[in-house]
């Protein structure tokens, strides 16, 4: 064996040695890295993918729900509310069932302070983990007691939410009663910045977006 | 050696470049997946099932009246009459009544507590203030008058009861096909006209 062979071999060896180390192996490394992160993409993909199925399928559900059930839905839990048309309401209510009112107002925000709960205000209320907001009206009338328990049954025949939250009954003159209601109606709290007139109130509850 | 390293060398760097080309692919496959996802479909979904979520729970809590007076009508005897009359929501579970309350005699009154004790309707009636009149002097107009007017009771109290939501939770159906309805005449009632028989047993307001 020549010294000379001998060297080429150590060099031969040396350099495929330095290949093994300078660029096999980073490449095999770097190789690993992209297959993992390729791993990655492809689990974030099909999460992406499964959401969007199951966005789609409920789509398809709301789609298959009649158009009068959005509305009637839209019209139970509203954006917002009208005070001067649920007010208007109640007044009809009350004339409906042969009434009229001596007093009928919405709770204004400054009487929020007082303790008496016919004076509390617009109020957000959590149940589970959803708040709504609750809007008081309080109305006084005189009437008999079977005109009170056909009051009853008018409002709550009222296509959205209308409920007695307190009453007070007192005897009046002649057999009648003075009767202090306070109702109070729902509506899903409006973000920040939503404009009240296009946001589904309760007299023009339309939400084109909701409806489609 | 001489042969081997570079064939490695090739295998590798051909193996690189399709798995950067699959890397490629996959993050082209995640950007359209990103963009096929609607934001507003999202927000039309949310705000669906933020409408269903509050509007059960509102329909959960939402009580009917007409069952409660109808309730406390049907276990008041007829020696017993409610004065005056306060209703107001203790939370979402419970309502409170107060009621001023009158009666003929102890016995009428020991009899209507019994009743109340023993309606699953009424989750507790607490009966205070017990006060005893008398026996009223006979007038012409007090013996001429009905018996059952408030005037002529000796006992008056003052009565709280507490009744669950869950007793009387407003039933649309039972709202629209029920006997209240039926009972509503709005086209001739008059506020004005006083009906002192209108009310049923000794419910009398």
């Amino acid at each position: 064996m020549s010294p000379t062979s001998l060297f080429t071999q150590v060099v031969i060896i040396i350099i495929a040695v330095a290949i093994g180390v300078m660029y096999i192996n980073p490449t095999i490394a770097k190789i690993k890295t992209t297959q993992d992160s390729t791993g990655l993409y492809q689990q974030e993909l099909e999460k992406i993918a499964d959401v969007n199925a199951i966005l789609a399928k409920h789509v398809a559900k709301i789609d298959s729900v009649p158009f009068e059930s959005k509305q009637a839905l839209l019209k139970y839990v509203p954006d917002g509310i009208d005070e001067l048309v649920v007010m208007k309401n109640i007044q009809s209510i009350l004339e409906q069932a042969g009434l009229e009112a001596n007093s009928l107002a919405h709770a204004s925000a400054d009487a929020a302070g007082g303790n008496n709960q016919s004076n509390q205000s617009t109020d957000t209320v959590t149940i589970e983990v959803l708040p709504y907001v609750t809007h008081s009206f309080t109305t006084t009338f005189k009437s008999t007691y079977e005109q009170l328990k056909s009051l009853f049954a008018v409002i709550e025949l009222s296509d959205y939410v209308l409920e007695i939250n307190s009453l007070k009954v007192t005897p009046a003159e002649s057999g009648l009663v003075v009767t202090d209601m306070t109702l109070h109606t729902f509506s899903r709290p409006m973000s920040v910045g939503v404009d009240p007139a296009e946001a589904g109130v309760v007299d023009t509850f339309t939400s084109d977006e909701f409806l489609e | 050696m001489f042969v081997a390293a570079p064939i490695a060398s090739g295998a590798v760097f051909i193996y690189e470049k399709y798995v950067e080309k699959q890397f490629a692919q996959s993050v082209i496959n995640l950007d359209s997946a990103i963009k096929n996802f609607s934001e507003a479909d999202m927000q039309r979904v949310t705000e669906f099932d933020q409408r269903l979520v509050i509007a059960n729970a509102i329909l959960n809590s939402h009580v009917s009246f007409g069952t409660l007076f109808a309730i406390l009508e049907s276990s008041t005897a007829a020696t017993v009459e409610f004065s005056d009359i306060s209703i107001s929501r203790a939370d979402t579970k419970t309502i409170n009544v107060t009621a001023g309350m009158s009666a003929d005699a102890f016995d009428a009154l020991l009899f209507q507590r019994s009743v109340y004790d023993k309606d699953q309707n009424i989750v507790r009636a607490q009966f205070n203030g017990i006060t005893f009149a008398g026996v009223a002097p006979a007038t012409e107009n007090s013996a001429s008058s009905q018996s059952t007017a408030p005037d002529n009771k000796l006992l008056t109290l003052n009565a709280e009861f507490t009744i669950l939501t869950d007793q009387i939770l407003f039933n649309p159906t039972v709202v629209t096909s029920g006997r209240v309805i039926d009972s509503v005449d709005v086209s001739t009632q008059n506020p004005a006209v006083v009906d002192d028989t209108a009310s049923s047993n000794a419910t009398n307001l």
